[in-house]
């Protein structure tokens, strides 16, 4: 199983995340939050990044140990590649204008949240888990028509048409309701499929 | 003037907002005070005093103290040159608070669950900001009011 992505970051991340790491948040996760680390819960980035973490652990729990047992092999590059997304994506990236007739209102929101609304709305369709979401356009300009390019994987036997189009209408509603964005195009890849253990063998 | 209380009181009532988690520290407006000082430097900007912010190296006057920059009398920054803003930026009071030109602007970064649109959020916010400097009198330069993270209700 595989999911393409971009090479792994480094100089980038600790910037990204206000000085942590990826490792150092799923650390984070893994101690319950606690102690409190105050520069982590006071750094959207961290907390855009936790919140993946914590969909994907959810998500994909049971799909590696359904690998750790099925597989000779278990690849753990696609877990990785979605991981390395979810880091780079935290990112606040643009700022997306916010419209308001007064002169003096300077209203955004950033490309980073967009992001998390996207991998949200991911969590709503059963068995998706989405690899990579981009923003492709000047998001920065009001009006600008923008497309939103998403992979995902599937699970084993779901319908790829109906599951995309799922997936489409969810980001599109989400989108709708929180940003001023011109969405014209939501363009789905479905780069992998992946099996989920039945209930009767956990 | 402003109160050294208005940063913590627009965090309050940023806070009090339908949907609204957490008010995050809004750097970018202390890059723009940043900005306004090195354009003071330049002789873009003169004439005002600078409240100065951590980490720039200048001396912090006491919170709250920074008034109206005509009312006040020049303050050298760590450059030895009249600064070119003045800023509350009480403790770690995440609202950012500047005057310059004798207006008030306003920095806030917010954290939102997405059971109100974000949109609607920070136009709230904004309201909220505004009419609360309106009540304090206080001339608005802008608002900038920045969705970082929406947390799915």
């Amino acid at each position: 199983m595989s999911i393409p992505h971009d090479p792994p970051p480094t100089s980038w991340e600790p910037e990204d995340l206000d000085g942590h790491t990826i490792e150092e948040l799923s650390a984070y996760l893994d101690s319950g939050r606690s102690p409190a680390d105050p520069s982590i819960d006071s750094s959207p980035g961290c907390q855009l990044a936790l919140a993946s973490l914590q969909r994907l652990r959810r998500l994909a729990g049971s799909l590696l140990e359904t690998q750790a047992t099925s597989e000779p092999e278990p690849e753990e590059s696609w877990v990785a590649g979605i991981v390395r997304n979810i880091s780079r994506e935290a990112r606040a990236g643009r700022t997306i204008p916010i419209a308001h007739p007064d002169a003096a209102a300077d209203l955004g929101i950033t490309e980073g949240s967009v992001r998390g609304l996207i991998r949200a709305a991911g969590d709503t369709i059963d068995g998706l888990i989405i690899g990579r979401c981009r923003l492709e356009g000047d998001v920065t300009t009001p009006g600008t028509p923008i497309t939103v390019t998403v992979d995902a994987t599937v699970g084993w036997g779901a319908s790829i048409p109906e599951t995309t189009a799922r997936l489409r209408a969810a980001i599109a509603d989400s989108l709708a309701r929180h940003t001023d964005l011109d969405v014209a195009a939501i363009d789905i890849t479905v780069t992998d499929v992946h099996t989920e253990r039945a209930e009767d063998e956990r | 003037m402003i109160a050294e209380d208005l940063p913590r009181e627009l965090r309050e009532a940023l806070s009090a907002l339908p949907g609204v988690v957490a008010v995050y520290p809004a750097r970018p407006a202390l890059r723009t005070v940043v900005d306004a000082a090195v354009g003071g430097v330049a002789g873009l900007v003169g004439g005002l005093r600078e409240a100065a912010l951590p980490g720039l190296g200048a001396t912090r006057p006491p919170v709250g103290t920074a008034g109206p920059a005509a009312a006040a009398p020049p303050a050298e920054s760590a450059l030895g040159t009249p600064a070119a803003a003045a800023a509350v930026a009480a403790g770690d009071e995440p609202v950012v608070v500047t005057e310059r030109d004798g207006r008030v602007h306003v920095a806030a970064t917010l954290g939102i669950t997405d059971s109100v649109p974000a949109a609607a959020s920070a136009r709230a916010a904004y309201d909220v900001v505004a009419a609360h400097l309106a009540a304090a009198g206080l001339a608005i330069g802008d608002i900038r009011i920045l969705i970082a993270n929406i947390d799915p209700a």
